[in-house]
């Protein structure tokens, strides 16, 4: 929607502004043209640097219903070899849930869980994404996928009202992890109420194979109660623009991902996490202690761009892909190694690995330590 | 009056960049991409059951020869409609240039604009404005009418106004397709997809 | 009876402001004073004065709101009730589409009947906005504008601007999250004498489709310089005039989801008169 105010009086300012953005357009639009000749001349190329402007040519055979997970289950693998038209179905519900052990706090959820439901499509594909607002909820909803080449990502076609469905499409044009959230007034509340998910857009050639993926995903609660404060909380509004969470969890809730929820694999299997940060303020420093990443999709992108790191940044809106095989036996742990944010404030996830020691890994010699 | 002006200037430079900036654009993609479609605001979900027409609505307007006219007058016809003033300098000349450009496209579809100030736009102004953008009076009919009646029909279209000024209105720039029956068909703030109206033509054969 | 009478005391007022609606200038008009005494039971006068929207007009960071009558309440599903059957063509199965979409009274259990004594007493929701602008016609009323409206919810138990509060605002959070929770005979009573402003529903206004805004929040604000911020692409905080006054965003957006043929369970309304006692 365009917007057109006529103002009859001078405004220095205003129009300081629009000579900067007529040229700041000026330029925008010789490097469009730039841009044009570039893709005209360009031969196919595996030159990654110059990245054509995309345009969505696959032909989009048959269509399918996106199966969608509650974290930290991530939908299986796509094994289809060419783009479809996928239907996303997607409902926003607001209901009280658990944030710590008695402590409860209203969540407004894509899809009833949190973090929000895992998307999972293909590069190419055509997503046909249906929002529905529950008509027990209090507030319109829409949604933002950072997935999406479009208007507010989709948020300028989806401000649904409870009770109401609004559908839009997009071409699902580069691949990588991406957070969605929604975008609706005042924003940073309806993320600190739990907003938030993520949408993995699987490249052509697919993901190296692995033998588990997890949906991890961080954020902040801001409550009126201090940690661990029983009862029903509700957003702090004051702490939120302070930024002083109250709580830093994983997958919504404190203890989401331990004791008998703690994520699982085997020994010599390799493990990789898609792991989000719905913020809506903090970045993270996202560790696994007692292991190490084999391969870190920087910032959620397509290339494994780093080998070998022990902590990685995941910005608020933003994501990463972790991989690495298990090695040892025990328990790993997930942690913000912002290390308070861990230690007092729930940021702490595990996994545990099962299996025959290998003590050539590991081997604790003299101490109070087990192998572990 | 001098800033006035200067800033005019500007912002038909603004709008002149612009629109380069979209042709150059367009040119680079071959097709349309269909992410953009979501600038549309097709009927949402809820209306595909519950299909209702603009021509339900009570009101009477006057048009630009000063005879009274109902909405309902024009059912049988595909209809472009927009929201405009005459007195707006902006976007709402954009609208009109962009309902030109269909309106040589296609020689069936009628277009109706009304307007958002009556206070204002008389039939007189109404029949003004008509001539000196040469929109041929048996193909485009301009609309005057009370305050209530132009609320309702906006409430109806969605479309978003607001007085700023004693003189200046902001809204939302939305252009709707009206099938036969005055159900909406199509919104866009954007360029407007002649094929949908043939669509609507070829159902009407 | 009473709704009647009351109908004809202040048609007049009601007269010469559907005239004056698109200009929203509040048209104060005399009325005798048996009008306003039997008005006050149902309704309050609130006096002239200002207030800052979220988004002011240039030059100006309040507004003036003329002195006007506020329902003391929101409308009862028993009273709209009443109206359904006085004016049956605002029945779910006889209304015009172009005024009500599908959700419109759905979930009363049947056309002419708005569920046991308890529903009845709570406020009416599912209403569209043609639906609650023609009820309070019906009155000789009309709905208040977003000034108007915005112009009384700022009001506290004690201060008639509370809107830069922070236990104030913090309070209004609280509620909107728990929005239906609590019902409005329990919902405070503002200073002016007004009651359940804020946590039972969200109310209609005559002119809600003024908020010129973007549906991504981020992207635009309304009214001033919204087109500014639109190519500026910058959020709605900017230009707003406390940006940390969450729960006037709150209102704002969920005006700016509604369509005037919504009918949701979490949207109903009261009624505004233009009076003033002689």
């Amino acid at each position: 929607m365009s917007l057109h105010i006529h103002r009859p009086h001078g405004h220095t300012v205003a129009q300081t502004l629009l000579a900067l953005l007529c040229a700041l357009l000026a330029m925008l639009f010789t490097f469009s043209l730039a841009g044009c000749n570039r893709v005209a001349d360009a031969a196919p190329s595996s030159d990654h640097t110059a990245v054509p402007v995309r345009v969505p040519n696959d032909e989009i055979v048959g269509q399918e219903v996106a199966v969608l997970t509650e974290a930290p289950n991530v939908p299986p693998a796509i094994t289809r070899t060419h783009a479809t038209r996928v239907i996303v179905n997607l409902d926003v519900i607001e209901k009280t849930m658990r944030l710590a052990d008695g402590v409860d706090y209203t969540m407004w959820t894509f899809g009833g869980s949190m973090p929000g439901r895992f998307i999972r499509v293909r590069e190419g594909d055509q997503v046909e994404l249906h929002l529905k607002n529950d008509k027990h909820s209090t507030m319109p909803h829409n949604i933002d996928l950072h997935a999406v080449t479009g208007p507010g990502g989709g948020a300028k076609s989806s401000l649904t009202i409870p009770g109401g469905e609004s559908v839009f499409t997009f071409a699902a044009l580069n691949p990588g992890l991406y957070v969605y959230h929604c975008a609706t007034a005042p924003v940073p509340m309806h993320i600190a109420n739990g907003m938030y998910g993520m949408i993995l857009v699987e490249p052509k050639a697919g993901l190296p194979k692995v033998d588990r993926e997890f949906y991890v995903m961080q954020s902040e609660f801001y409550t009126h109660g201090k940690f661990g404060e029983k009862g029903l909380q509700t957003l702090d509004m004051e702490k939120g623009i302070d930024e002083r969470p109250t709580y830093v969890v994983f997958n919504g809730a404190v203890g989401s991902l331990t004791g008998d929820k703690a994520l699982q694999a085997k020994v010599g299997e390799r493990v990789r996490l898609f792991v989000g940060n719905g913020g809506p303020n903090l970045v993270s420093s996202f560790h696994v202690i007692g292991e190490v990443f084999d391969n870190v999709y920087t910032e959620g992108g397509t290339v494994a761009s780093q080998h070998n790191v022990q902590t990685t940044l995941v910005p608020a809106g933003g994501s990463a892909v972790v991989e690495f095989g298990v090695e040892k036996p025990g328990d790993l742990i997930l942690v913000d190694h912002s290390i308070f944010r861990a230690f007092n404030k729930g940021a702490l996830g595990m996994l545990h690995v099962s299996g025959d020691d290998n003590a050539k890994v590991f081997a604790s010699l003299k101490g109070l330590g087990g192998t572990h | 009056m001098i800033h006035t002006s200067r800033l005019t200037v500007m912002w038909i430079a603004l709008a002149l960049l612009l629109a380069l900036l979209a042709l150059a654009t367009s040119g680079c993609a071959s097709q349309p991409i269909p992410g953009s479609r979501t600038s549309e605001r097709s009927a949402r979900a809820e209306d595909d059951v519950d299909r209702f027409s603009v021509y339900e609505l009570d009101a009477s307007w006057r048009d630009q020869s000063g005879a009274t006219r109902s909405l309902a007058s024009f059912r049988g016809s595909p209809v472009l409609l927009a929201m405009i003033y005459t007195h707006c300098t902006a976007t709402c000349p954009l609208a009109v240039s962009e309902l030109k450009r269909v309106a040589a496209l296609d020689p069936d579809v009628r277009f109706v604009l009304v307007s958002l100030d009556p206070a204002r736009d008389d039939a007189s102004r109404l029949a003004h404005y008509a001539a000196e953008r040469a929109l041929e009076p048996s193909r485009w009919t301009l609309l005057t009418g009370s305050d209530a009646d132009v609320r309702d029909l906006a409430a109806t279209l969605g479309v978003r106004f607001r007085q700023v000024t004693p003189d200046d209105l902001a809204h939302t720039n939305l252009i709707t397709l009206l099938d036969r029956e005055g159900r909406i068909t199509r919104q866009t703030s954007g360029p407007i997809d002649v094929a949908a109206i043939a669509e609507l033509h070829a159902t009407a054969r | 009876m009473r709704s009647l009478r009351l109908a004809a005391l202040i048609l007049l007022a009601a007269a010469q402001q559907a005239s004056a609606s698109g200009r929203l200038v509040a048209r104060p008009v005399r009325l005798a004073r048996r009008t306003a005494s039997h008005a006050a039971q149902h309704m309050v006068m609130l006096p002239a004065g200002r207030y800052r929207p979220l988004y002011a007009p240039p030059g100006a960071e309040r507004v003036a709101v003329a002195a006007f009558a506020l329902d003391r309440e929101p409308v009862t599903a028993g009273a709209f009730l009443a109206f359904v059957e006085r004016h049956p063509e605002w029945r779910r199965d006889r209304v015009r589409r172009v005024f009500a979409d599908a959700r419109y009274l759905a979930d009363w259990p049947a056309a002419t009947d708005a569920g046991a004594l308890g529903a009845q007493r709570r406020p009416v929701t599912q209403v569209s906005w043609f639906a609650a602008r023609a009820y309070c016609a019906s009155l000789g009323k009309r709905l208040p504008t977003v000034d108007e409206w915005e112009y009384a919810a700022a009001a506290s138990e004690r201060a008639t601007d509370a809107t830069a509060d922070a236990a104030f605002r913090s309070r209004l959070l609280a509620l909107y999250a728990g929005l239906g929770r609590q019902t409005a005979a329990a919902a405070f009573v503002n200073v002016y004498g007004v009651r359940a402003m804020h946590g039972v529903v969200w109310e209609w206004t005559l002119d809600f489709n003024s908020v010129v805004l973007d549906d991504d929040s981020r992207a635009t604000g309304s009214g001033a310089d919204a087109r500014d911020r639109h190519l500026y692409c910058a959020s709605a905080a900017l230009g707003a005039t406390d940006p940390s006054d969450y729960p006037a965003f709150l209102r704002h957006a969920v005006r700016a989801g509604l369509g005037a043929r919504s009918s949701t369970s979490t949207v109903g309304f009261r009624c505004a008169a233009d009076m003033v006692i002689s």
